[in-house]
C-alpha cells in the first residue's frame, strides 16, 4: 500500500488553507497527500501514513486566497471560502483537488460540470447556500428585557456571515445577536456599528443558553397565529416534514412548548 | 351577526388569522429592496418562507382579515353575512403594532391583509389604506406587503393602495358569471375586473414612469405568443385597449378600460396629490386566486381563463384553491373525498405550462375533452395525444419544441441549445443536463439514437408515463388508494379524463 502524507488542519479558514499551502509545497505528489479537517469525534488514524498537524499561518491563508481571485476566478474563491464554513467532513480535501484542477483549467474550472471534485464542490456549496437560504426565514428571535434581539440555533455550515449581512441590513435600527450553539460563536450588531462575531467563553457560553427563551405577549400570538392559519381539511405532516426538517424546531418560537 | 365587544388581541387574532387561511397565496417574492437606516425591514426578491402550517403550506406573511364583520354572503365563505360566527375587526395601530413585533423577531416577511366587507366597500378600503400608510410612514416598515383590492371601492383608494403595497391582488373567485351570480351574488365579474384593470394599469404606469418592474413578462409573452396576439417586448399602459375580438371568456367586454393622460402629466399629478412614489406602485405585481371545485365549471374553463389573465391582465400569478366545504348550503356541492387537491395540483402543473412553455389553453384541453387526466400530468397527457409529432431529435428540434417533450423543461432545454453549438452528445450527456429520460426516451432521439427499443404507441408510453409520476404522497394516496383497473386507463376510454 502506497504511503499517505495526512496535513491534519484546525477547522477554520486559516487552518485549511494553510493546510492546503504546506500540501502543496511539500516534496510529495499531490495523489500522496490528504488534506483532514479536525473534528470532535476520534478518528481511527490509517496505518500507512505520516501525519503532519498543521500550524495555522496567516499569511500563507492569505497567499491561497490572493492566487485563487487572480488565477482561477472570483467565482472560485467564494465558492471555496463558502465550502471552508462548509459543515461537509471532507472539505478540506475536496478544496485542495479542487484547487489542483482550478490552477490547471483557470477560470473555466467553475463551470467544468463533468471534473468530480468540481461537482462536489458545487454540491458542498449548494448545501450551505440552501441552509443559509433557509435559516434567513426560519432564525427565531426572542425579545430580552433589555431590548436585545437574541436568536440561537445550530446549523450544520457555518452560515453566520451570510445570517449577519441578511439582519443587519433589514434590521439595522435594532441591536440583535445570533448565537451558533455548536460552534460557540456569536455574531453580534449595535446599531451604527459594523457586526463582527467572536468566540464564547464557558461562562458566556451558559449565560446565552439560559437567557434565551423569552415568551412574550408576541411569541404567543405568533403562537395562535400559526395554529390557525393551518386547514384541517389539508392536514398533510409528511409535506410540512418535507419542508421544514425537523432539526430546525427545537429553535423555532412556534414549535416550542411553554 | 355576534359582535363581541371589547375582545383581547389574542381573540382578534385567532378569529382573524382563521378567516384568512383560505387564501392560498402566501408568497414574498418579486421585489428586492435593500435596508435604509431609520428603517425597519427590506425584501428579497426570491421570497423567504418563514415557517410551515400543519397542511404543509408555506407561512411568509402574517395573513388576516381586517375584519370579518361581512356585509355580503358569498355562499362558499365561512364570514357571509348569514353565518352565525364570532365576529371582530383590527384597528389600523393593532395591525402595525402586530406586523412589526412579527417582523422583528423574524416569524413574517410581512403583511397580507384581506378583508371582509365592513359598512361599505369604501369604508373597508379606506381602513386598509389607513393601516398602509400608517405601516409604511409612521412605523417605518420597509418590508413586504401584500394587500386585496376591495370589488367595488372607490378607484381612487385602490390606487392610493398601490403606492403603499408591493403586490396587490383581487380575487376571481369563481371562473364564470354564472358561477359568480349562483354563489356569490353580491359580486359580479366588472367589479372584479374593473379594479384588476385598473391596477394592471397603475403597475405598467409605475414602470413607465419610474422605472419599477411588476407585470410578468414571461406569462405575457408566452401567452399571447401561443394565442398568436401581437406582442411586444415592454407592453404598453393599456390605453383603451382593442381586442374585443380577442376576448376569451368574455373577460375583455365587461371591462371598463382606465384613461391614461401623458406621461409628464401623469408625474406631476402624482407628485402634486402626494403619491408616495418611491416604492413604485405593486410592483411585485397582481395576483388572483380561483376557488376549484365549488362550482361545475371544467379544467378547460378554467385554464382558458387564467391564460386570459395572464395576456391581458399582465398578472404575476393566478392562483387555485381547492374548495373546503366549510358551510351547508344547497347551492354547494357535497365533496366525499374531500377538497379536490389532485385536481388543483394538475391545474398548478398546467399554469406552469402556459406561463414557461409555451402551451395553450386550447392545446391542453379541448370543449370536447375538457378536464385534465387523473394520472397523467398534462404535458405528458398532451404528449401522448400527439404521438405523430415524436419522436423528436434533440440535436436539431428548437428551444420551444424541446420544451414540449416530457421530462425536458426550461433549464434542461437551454443546456441542450447551448451544449449543441460546440458538437453533438450522448444520453448520458443529456441526463447530466437535467433531462429526465425516464420520462422523455420515449420521445427523443439523440443522433438518431434512440435509449432502448422506440415504442410509440399511445397505450404503451402511457401506462409506462404513469408508472414514473412522483406525486405528493398524499395525493398518490388519493389517486391509487383505490383499485385501479387496466379498464381505467385513459387509452382505453372513450372521453379520457
Ligand atoms: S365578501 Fe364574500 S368572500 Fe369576502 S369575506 Fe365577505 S362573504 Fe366572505
Amino acid at each position: 500500500m502506497e504511503k499517505k502524507y495526512i496535513y491534519r488542519c484546525e477547522d477554520s479558514v486559516e487552518g485549511i488553507l494553510t493546510g492546503i499551502y504546506d500540501a502543496w509545497a511539500s516534496v510529495h505528489r499531490h495523489e500522496e497527500n490528504r488534506i483532514e479537517v479536525c473534528r470532535d469525534e476520534w478518528e481511527v488514524p490509517l496505518l500507512f501514513a505520516e501525519y503532519t498537524d498543521v500550524v495555522p499561518d496567516a499569511e500563507k491563508s492569505e497567499k491561497v486566497q490572493r492566487s485563487v481571485r487572480l488565477r482561477v476566478s472570483e467565482e472560485a474563491y467564494e465558492m471555496m471560502m463558502k465550502a471552508v464554513l462548509s459543515g461537509d467532513p471532507e472539505k478540506g480535501e475536496v478544496i485542495y483537488r479542487f484547487l489542483i484542477y482550478a490552477f490547471r483549467e483557470g477560470a473555466r474550472a467553475g463551470r467544468s460540470y463533468g471534473n468530480p471534485w468540481v461537482m462536489r464542490l458545487f454540491e458542498i456549496v449548494r448545501n450551505f447556500d440552501n441552509e443559509s437560504h433557509h435559516l434567513k426565514g426560519f432564525l427565531r428571535f426572542d425579545e430580552q428585557e433589555n431590548g436585545l434581539l437574541l436568536a440561537r440555533y445550530a446549523p450544520k455550515n457555518n452560515i453566520l456571515g451570510d445570517l449577519m449581512e441578511h439582519f443587519s441590513d433589514r434590521m439595522n435600527g435594532e441591536s440583535f445577536m445570533i448565537f451558533d450553539e455548536k460552534r460557540r460563536i456569536a455574531g453580534v450588531y449595535r446599531p451604527g456599528t459594523v457586526w463582527f462575531v467572536y468566540r464564547l467563553n464557558e461562562e458566556e457560553y451558559r449565560a446565552f443558553s439560559e437567557a434565551y427563551t423569552q415568551e412574550d405577549t408576541y411569541s404567543a400570538l405568533w403562537k395562535i397565529f400559526h395554529r390557525k392559519i393551518a386547514i384541517a381539511e389539508r392536514e398533510n405532516a409528511s409535506l410540512q416534514r418535507n419542508n421544514l426538517p425537523l432539526r430546525f424546531r427545537p429553535y423555532m418560537t412556534e414549535f416550542r412548548t411553554s | 351577526m355576534v359582535l363581541e365587544e371589547g375582545l383581547s388581541i389574542e381573540k382578534k387574532l385567532e378569529i382573524l388569522s382563521d378567516a384568512a387561511k383560505y387564501d392560498v397565496a402566501c408568497t414574498s417574492s418579486g421585489m428586492q429592496r435593500e435596508g435604509k437606516a431609520g428603517e425597519l425591514g427590506n425584501s428579497v426578491a426570491a421570497g423567504i418562507c418563514h415557517s410551515f402550517s400543519a397542511d404543509g403550506r408555506c407561512i411568509s406573511l402574517l395573513k388576516v382579515l381586517f375584519t370579518n364583520e361581512c356585509i355580503f354572503d358569498c355562499k362558499y365563505c365561512i364570514n357571509r353575512s348569514s353565518n352565525d360566527v364570532p365576529r371582530a375587526s383590527f384597528t389600523p395601530k393593532e395591525l402595525c403594532e402586530l406586523t412589526i413585533g412579527f417582523y422583528k423577531r423574524n416569524y413574517i416577511e410581512g403583511l397580507f391583509l384581506s378583508s371582509g366587507i365592513l359598512h361599505t366597500p369604501d369604508y373597508t378600503m379606506e381602513l386598509i389604506c389607513q393601516t398602509l400608510r400608517m405601516l409604511r410612514e409612521e412605523y417605518h416598515f420597509r418590508g413586504y406587503i401584500h394587500c386585496k383590492a376591495i370589488p367595488g371601492a372607490n378607484p381612487l383608494l385602490v390606487e392610493y393602495a398601490g403606492w403603499y403595497a408591493d403586490r396587490m391582488s383581487v380575487n376571481l373567485e369563481l371562473p364564470t358569471n354564472e358561477g359568480l351570480r349562483q354563489l356569490a351574488p353580491h359580486k359580479s365579474r366588472k367589479s372584479i375586473l374593473t379594479p384588476m384593470r385598473q391596477i394592471q394599469a397603475g403597475i405598467a404606469e409605475s414602470r413607465q414612469l419610474l422605472g419599477f418592474k411588476g407585470g410578468n413578462y414571461g406569462a405575457f409573452h408566452f401567452t399571447r405568443q401561443a394565442a398568436g396576439l401581437p406582442y411586444r417586448p415592454e407592453p404598453a399602459i393599456p390605453e383603451k385597449r382593442k381586442e374585443g375580438n380577442h376576448a376569451i371568456v368574455g373577460i375583455d367586454s365587461e371591462t371598463t378600460s382606465v384613461e391614461r393622460t401623458g406621461r409628464e402629466l401623469r408625474l406631476s399629478l402624482l407628485e402634486s396629490v402626494g403619491r408616495p412614489t418611491g416604492r413604485g406602485f405593486a410592483a411585485a405585481g397582481q395576483s388572483t386566486q380561483m376557488i376549484i371545485g365549488a362550482t361545475p365549471e371544467t379544467d378547460y374553463q378554467l385554464v382558458s381563463v387564467a391564460e386570459a389573465l395572464y395576456q391581458k391582465f399582465e398578472l404575476k400569478r393566478v392562483f387555485y384553491s381547492a374548495f373546503v366545504k366549510v358551510n351547508e348550503d344547497a347551492m354547494l356541492p357535497d365533496l366525499p373525498g374531500g377538497p379536490p387537491l389532485l385536481r388543483e395540483h394538475r391545474l398548478y402543473q398546467a399554469d406552469w405550462l402556459l406561463r414557461y412553455y409555451g402551451f395553450a389553453a386550447g392545446e391542453l384541453l379541448t370543449e370536447k375533452r375538457p378536464n385534465f387526466n387523473a394520472v397523467l400530468d398534462p404535458k405528458c397527457d398532451w404528449a401522448v395525444h400527439h404521438m405523430e409529432l415524436f419522436p423528436v431529435e434533440v440535436l436539431q428540434a428548437d428551444y420551444f419544441l424541446l420544451l414540449r417533450v416530457p421530462g425536458i423543461g426550461p433549464k434542461s432545454a437551454k443546456r441542450i441549445v447551448e451544449a449543441r453549438r460546440s458538437g453533438s452528445f450522448s444520453f448520458e450527456a443529456l441526463k447530466k443536463m437535467g433531462v429526465v429520460l425516464k420520462r422523455a426516451q420515449y420521445f427523443i432521439t439523440c443522433g438518431g439514437k434512440t435509449l432502448g427499443h422506440l415504442h410509440l404507441d399511445e397505450t404503451y408510453v402511457t401506462q409506462s408515463l404513469m408508472l414514473n409520476e412522483k406525486l405528493p404522497k398524499n395525493l398518490q394516496d388519493a389517486l391509487y388508494g383505490r383499485q385501479m383497473s387496466l379498464f381505467e386507463l385513459p387509452a382505453f376510454t372513450a372521453e379520457a379524463g
